[in-house]
């Protein structure tokens, strides 16, 4: 495999992992928040600055970055989890810009501005691969749990959830810090993979563009979210469109799904492995099956 | 130095009112914060900006195409981004979603057809700057405080002495009740989405006056957003004097402390209102509004 194509499914594999984790905020719990790309930013930076820094190896630093990433997603979302949902959201984008902010600010450590450089490009397409297969995996348990019933509870009606006796507060924080932690192995293989990383890698509209990603597969269906994200990663490197023009398109088609087809282009859909199984096992039975005739 | 700065801080809080008013006005009858409101701002600057250079005119004409323009876009964007929406009674949050995705859209659009580059305003006005007794006032910065208490006294004329003003204010309070006494619902939230716009428009004219034109202009619209929420959700009057406490502190602290701490500060304001005191600057001068911790 040439390493081009290499590069470009890394990326989108890493995409694909944050999208995961804003698939559980928004689409699952309906919690919206542009505060995803704060934790990238958080796991990108505190697994590059501990490799060059203090010699850790990238595995820890991974680790290290999703556990501060979990430590200030408990503190900014037990502070922000209790408002209405709008405010939620502005919270959070307040939360990426302050990341953003401290990240050039205290440019001792992190370089300011001009970012870290060199940092060895360890992450592997095998490697992205088993993490977003594992991600999935997760995801799909969690969708199909006791949790991801209460996540949608409380995302169709906050207070009928409560009334049924859920936790509300308690359960929008789990799935806020599951989030937390997507974004910041993604923030964690970014950094790794792309030789540099500076803070307007981490930019509010990062967010934007996972929300749009979600709410094109739709909102209730985990493989729509895959595949909008596959799609919507891929195209744009394919068709060479310029980042102006990305963002435009981009938003353009949210706009779109918004007033035609809100609840996404796959509505409820979900492809799951028994019936992955089934199609095999039902071609495979029309092959014998023609084949016998054939004979 | 320090009248200088009040009165710099009273104007800028007096755009940050004329674009918390709007967004407060949208608010309190559809329910959701409407950030599509920032690109009308920058489209208004764009428009005022063409405007003035194409046919050569003054402040005046430049403001009333821009009121009338901004008021157009608004009311477009609501019947092309919002109303298929509420006519399939979407739930709120995809109103928020749509008018961020519309406001994205916009902003990326422009950036992609004229650059991310910043355009100038010629001098609208004579002079540049007033001096008196040893302070000096930028000339914009009090055309923007005229215009913008004009504006708002307008409103409040609008609001509480017209037929028009009536409706809008029992829309505020339930959307359907009016409907049902024969008030042509979507021509109102119309003419709510023009005067909204309207005011943007001015709000877009003097930022683009003493901020220059550039695409990400209508970023601004979270300082009303700011201004909206520690004034209290929904109250007009809350928004107001929120917006001008929040110029005069953002003023004071790019005076005397630095840029770079400005946007951490009025986030960190607004955090703590909504943590302390969900009901804003209104809920605590007993003025009307409702509650951050309601559902959306």
């Amino acid at each position: 495999m040439n390493s081009y194509l290499a590069s470009i499914l890394i990326f989108t594999g890493i995409n694909l992992i944050s999208v995961l984790g804003m698939f559980l905020l928004m689409g699952l719990t309906g919690l919206l928040s542009f505060g995803q790309v704060g934790f990238m930013a958080i796991g990108a930076y505190v697994t590059a600055i501990s490799y060059m820094r203090f010699g850790l190896p990238f595995g820890a630093g991974l680790l290290l970055g999703v556990g501060v990433s979990l430590l200030v997603g408990l503190v900014i979302g037990t502070v922000t989890l209790k408002l209405r949902n709008d405010y939620f959201a502005l919270a959070t984008y307040g939360f990426a810009e302050v990341i953003k902010n401290v990240l050039i600010y205290f440019s001792g450590y992190t370089g300011g501005s001009m970012g870290v450089f060199g940092i060895p490009a360890i992450v592997t397409l095998p490697m992205v691969i088993v993490i977003f297969l594992a991600a999935l995996v997760l995801c799909r348990n969690f969708k199909v749990s006791k949790l991801g019933r209460n996540s949608l509870a409380i995302r169709n009606d906050e207070l009928a959830a409560k009334v049924m006796g859920i936790n509300t507060f308690k359960q929008k924080l789990l799935v806020f810090l599951f989030s937390a932690v997507f974004g910041s192995v993604a923030g964690s293989l970014l950094a790794f993979s792309t030789y540099y990383i500076e803070p307007n890698m981490f930019n509010w509209s990062k967010s934007v563009e996972l929300i749009v990603i979600v709410f094109f597969g739709g909102i209730n269906s985990l493989t729509g979210v895959v595949f909008a994200g596959m799609a919507l990663t891929l195209l744009p490197e394919i068709l060479h469109f310029g980042a102006e023009w990305r963002m435009v398109i981009y938003t353009a088609i949210i706009i779109v799904t918004m007033i035609y087809r809100p609840t996404g282009l796959f509505g409820r859909w979900e492809l799951s492995l028994s019936q992955i199984l089934g199609w095999i096992k039902g071609r495979r039975k029309s092959a014998v099956g023609r084949g016998g005739q054939g004979a | 130095m320090l009248v200088q700065q009040i009165i710099n801080g009273l104007s800028l809080g007096s755009v940050y009112a004329l674009m918390a008013v709007g967004f407060a006005l949208v608010f309190s009858i559809l329910k959701f914060s409407n950030f599509s409101h920032g690109s009308v701002i920058m489209l208004s600057a764009y428009l005022g900006l063409w405007f003035s250079n194409r046919f050569d005119v003054g402040l005046f004409p430049t403001l009333l195409v821009c009121m009338i323009g901004g008021g157009t876009i608004a009311v477009i964007i609501e019947k092309i981004g919002f109303k298929p929406i509420r006519d399939k009674n979407g739930p709120l949050i995809y109103l928020f979603v749509s008018s961020i995705a519309i406001s994205m859209f916009l902003q990326y659009l422009m950036t992609a057809l004229l650059g991310g580059r910043f355009f100038m305003y010629r001098p609208l006005l004579k002079s540049s700057s007033w001096r008196f007794a040893g302070i000096t006032i930028p000339i914009v910065n009090l055309a923007m405080l005229a215009a913008s208490i004009v504006a708002l006294v307008f409103l409040l004329y609008v609001l509480y002495r017209t037929t028009i003003g009536i409706a809008i204010r029992a829309a505020a309070t339930d959307l359907s009740t009016p409907n049902l006494l024969g008030i042509n619902i979507n021509m109102l939230i119309s003419i709510t989405f023009f005067i909204s716009g309207a005011l943007a428009g001015i709000a877009g004219l003097f930022l683009g006056m003493s901020l220059n034109v550039y695409p990400q202009l209508g970023g601004l619209v979270l300082k009303a957003f700011v201004a909206t929420v520690v004034g209290g959700l929904g109250s007009l009057g809350g928004a107001v004097i929120a917006a001008f406490l929040l110029g005069l502190l953002e003023t004071m602290i790019t005076a005397y402390i630095g840029g770079a701490v400005t946007p951490m500060v009025s986030f960190t304001v607004m955090i703590l209102f909504l943590l302390f005191k969900p009901e804003g600057v209104a809920g605590l001068l007993g003025l009307s509004s409702g509650s951050a911790t309601q559902k959306l």
